[in-house]
């Protein structure tokens, strides 16, 4: 099925949805609308009080291992293009101040921006979301959010997180198994790899410098040293299947389950979540504390032992 | 092979009823079955065929199977005239998984019998209506049934095929079948053995000098002539 | 025809079949030497080369299954209603199966699951057909059974639409997309294997049938003046080709126009008899998906969805057979 033709069919299941469950429109928290899941992420994490509801709401195990605030916020459904379109009319009843757009800054992203600027008659902010870029982000968006000192102290760690996931040693060739088959990945350059490419693992994976669809038989011509996941369905379904973990020369593929929960360390979504797998990245035995310390800034709930990285036998 | 005995079998369908029916036919009888149309001829072929059931009463013979064949035109298939001939001798073949080469020489010998063997591997859709009807008789030998009821055999047929249709139902008989036949063309029903004659005011079994009678065909059909109505032939 | 020709005939096709199986398994992303395969087949291969056979392998059976089975039933149900754009899915099967993998992968089922539910979703939209059809007296039932599957079909159509809205669009969207659309690598070898055991029963009950065939393809009074009990030899044929559909989309996915395309070429190649022309059409439609196997991997590491291949071929390749066909009668 089309992009478009998806969207349509959804489009017009959450219209009919939520004509259906009458005009009551959710009561929101903040005044402060995310146009896509990466903003809604980074608005949570510098001044979450003034997020006004989740594009896509975390699921029941995410939000576990949120405070509760997060479960009290609705659905929103997403302004910029991905994920389940929001229905302007329920956002503009909401009568938000703001609204912040996080990721790319290439002129389609700026031309919605404006589009939906004057639709729903609240200012829009574009925040480019390079990885890279994520101190200078939480700056702004701490500007734009009034957040104060808090937030300074989150782009610093960040800023040196950063610095030290640039200077990691090398790491094994590897391929990104997403989804629960695990025959999507991310090709070498895309924003799904790219946390893992800084730090200096090879992504065996390159046709375009996005999203794709391969088979069986292609991560076995590849070869790569270790396979990438964040789903715990797919590293169970492969862990004894002789297909995914042999590789060319008869030796095993090493198997890296990365922490899903509350969202995903390196994909789900681009945005600071994957600052997690930057910490771990460029220094895997000692990093706990860090990573303890930065979840707790991030989301709000600092658990006792961080769910890290496994390496599953 | 046996006759035909009906014992007050009443065809019809739905709200339509034919009268009671009580009837001999001797192996080897060609039957003429003559009458208006809407009459309730093909009802009554049908369910002597067994293809409709009875209203009341019932025909007593030994069980075998009556083969029915419906008017020019209505059969029709892509496959070989050999090979719809040959499907006469399903009947015979329960369980096996395809015909035998003695169903093919069958299906072949009855076709030469008729005169259209050279037509054996021509597709049955590219016949006139003459040869499919030859064709069609010709599945009436291979089937063998003891009963074979024939739904207007000779209608669109030109008079060389009518005649060969003609003689082909009375080797038919000439086997020991019951034939009856539906027709409109009375010189037809004047040579057959026995005359079953269907009208509105009931029906009527006789010799064909009887049922033919210029004073018959007046109740029946409701025109006076001396002749065949159809083609103004005389009956003899 | 010479009838020893017109018998050896499908032999040549399905040995033709065979072969293209075999020359198609000798290639793909992975370099293996034909001799490394045949080694690693007796077990004594490298880790590469049983790699190899071991993906290839239920590859190329999912494929030469489903194009078999697809085919088969289409030429099964063409013969049946004498309509010569019956296709598998007439009784709604296609639609049905998709459903069933689209609610299994809803609620995250694995890959075997999913492969049954696609199964079980096939043969009840079948059956709700084929029961509804049963249910109007109407005297031939042919056109009964076409409308009841248009309705089955619909109904398992607009199942689909619902789950596809209700799906999370991260995971469980693609995932059911890209099911519907249709691949021969995503099965391993017990899923192949498990969907080669209906198909062949299926296969074999249509092949068992053929001469009967002919006759149920004459007309209900034909069929039962020549002594043949036609409604539940009807029903055993229409029940053989919903098994050998529901097995097929079960194992790959929904790939259309191979039961269309493979019954029409095998027309021009064997004639009508149905003894001849069900096999004809298996190795047709197996061959066929041969090709769009080799196509799908062709262009770069990412798959081209087959069904999407054997639209983009098949739909031309009709035409262009229809248009000579209609041309030389």
């Amino acid at each position: 099925m089309t992009t478009t033709r998806r969207a349509a069919l959804i489009g017009a299941g959450t219209a009919f949805t939520l004509a259906a469950c009458g005009p009551a429109s959710p009561r929101a928290a903040g005044d402060v609308i995310a146009a896509g899941q990466p903003a809604a992420l980074l608005i949570w994490a510098v001044a979450r009080d003034r997020l006004a509801g989740w594009p896509r709401k975390p699921t029941a195990q995410a939000l576990g291992v949120l405070p509760g605030r997060a479960a009290d916020l609705a659905e929103l459904g997403a302004l910029a293009s991905g994920g389940q379109p929001a229905n302007l009319e329920a956002v503009a009843a909401l009568k938000p101040r703001l609204v912040i757009d996080y990721g790319d800054t290439d002129p389609e992203n700026q031309a919605l921006g404006d589009r939906l600027k004057i639709r729903l008659g609240v200012d829009w902010r574009l925040i480019d979301g390079a990885l890279t870029k994520i101190p200078e982000a939480i700056r702004e968006a701490a500007v734009l959010l009034e957040a104060g000192q808090a937030a300074a102290g989150l782009a610093d760690e960040a800023a040196r997180i950063l610095d030290r996931w640039r200077g990691a040693p090398d790491g094994p060739s590897f391929y990104y198994a997403r989804g629960a088959d695990g025959l999507e990945t991310g090709f070498r350059g895309s924003l799904a790899t790219e946390v893992l490419e800084g730090a200096g693992w090879s992504n065996v994976a390159g046709v375009s410098h996005d999203i794709g669809r391969i088979t069986r038989e292609q991560v076995v011509a590849w070869d790569p040293e270790a396979l990438v996941t964040l789903s715990s369905v797919f590293a169970a379904a492969v862990r004894d299947d002789p297909v995914w973990r042999t590789r060319r020369d008869g030796r095993r593929r090493r198997l890296l389950l990365l922490p899903e929960q509350p969202f995903g360390w390196i994909d789900r979504p681009p945005s600071l979540n994957r600052l997690l797998a930057c910490a771990w990245l460029a220094d895997p035995a000692g990093s706990q504390a860090t990573i303890a310390d930065l979840s707790r800034r991030l989301y709000g709930l600092a658990p006792v032992e961080p769910v890290m990285p496994q390496w599953i036998p | 092979m046996s006759g035909l005995r009906l014992e007050g079998l009443v065809a019809g369908r739905g709200s339509f009823r034919l009268p009671p029916l009580d009837l001999t036919v001797a192996p080897g009888e060609v039957l003429a079955l003559i009458g208006p149309n809407g009459v309730g001829k093909t009802t009554l072929l049908q369910t002597l065929a067994g293809l409709l059931p009875p209203l009341a009463g019932a025909s007593v013979d030994t069980g075998a199977a009556a083969a029915y064949l419906p008017p020019p035109g209505a059969v029709s298939a892509g496959f070989s005239a050999l090979h719809l001939t040959a499907l006469g001798r399903a009947r015979l073949r329960r369980w096996s998984p395809g015909l035998t080469p003695k169903d093919v020489d069958a299906a072949r010998g009855a076709l030469d019998r008729l005169e259209v063997g050279d037509l054996a591997d021509r597709p049955f859709d590219r016949l006139s209506s003459g040869q499919q009807q030859l064709v069609l008789i010709a599945r009436l030998f291979v089937q063998d049934a003891p009963v074979c009821l024939l739904d207007e055999p000779l209608a669109l047929l030109d008079p060389a095929h009518a005649q060969a249709v003609e003689a082909a139902i009375r080797a038919l008989a000439g086997e020991g079948r019951v034939v009856i036949a539906s027709n409109h063309h009375l010189p037809f029903a004047a040579r057959a053995d026995r005359v079953l004659a269907l009208g509105p005011d009931g029906m009527t079994v006789g010799v064909p000098a009887e049922a033919l009678a210029p004073d018959r065909i007046r109740a029946l059909f409701g025109v006076e002539v001396s002749g065949c109505p159809c083609c103004g032939q005389a009956l003899s | 025809m010479n009838r020893l020709k017109a018998a050896l005939l499908p032999a040549g096709l399905i040995l033709l079949a065979l072969v293209g199986a075999l020359a198609v398994m000798a290639t793909g992303p992975l370099a293996v030497a034909p001799e490394a395969l045949l080694a690693a087949v007796i077990g004594t291969g490298s880790p590469e080369a049983e790699l190899a056979l071991a993906l290839r392998g239920p590859r190329l059976l999912a494929a030469l299954t489903c194009g078999a089975a697809l085919a088969g039933a289409g030429a099964g149900f063409q013969i049946l209603f004498r309509n010569p754009l019956a296709a598998p899915d007439l009784l709604g099967v296609s639609s049905g199966a998709g459903l069933g993998a689209a609610l299994a992968l809803l609620l995250g089922a694995g890959a075997a699951l999913v492969q049954g539910a696609a199964f079980a979703g096939g043969l009840a939209a079948g059956g709700l057909a084929l029961a509804c059809a049963a249910l109007t007296r109407s005297g031939d039932g042919r056109l009964a059974l076409i409308l009841c599957g248009v309705v089955a079909g619909a109904l398992a159509s607009a199942g689909l639409g619902l789950v596809v809205i209700v799906a999370e669009p991260y995971s469980q969207l693609p995932s059911i997309t890209y099911w519907l659309l249709g691949s021969f690598t995503r099965a391993t070898l017990p899923e192949a294997v498990g969907a080669v055991v209906p198909v062949a029963l299926g296969a074999g009950v249509l092949i068992w049938l053929g001469f009967r065939l002919d006759i149920l393809s004459l007309g209900d009074e034909q069929a039962r003046s020549l002594g043949l009990p036609a409604r539940p030899l009807r029903l055993l044929a229409l029940a053989a080709a919903a098994l050998m559909t529901s097995s097929a989309v079960a194992v790959a996915g929904v790939v259309g126009w191979i039961g269309l395309l493979a019954p029409h070429a095998a027309r021009l190649i064997v004639g009508e008899r149905a003894g001849r022309l069900i096999p004809a059409s298996m190795a047709l439609g197996a061959l066929f998906a041969l090709l769009i196997d080799r196509l799908a991997t062709a262009f770069g590491p990412a798959e081209v969805p087959v069904g999407l291949l054997s639209a983009a071929i098949g739909a031309p390749a009709f035409l262009i057979l229809f248009v000579t066909t209609s041309r030389r009668s």
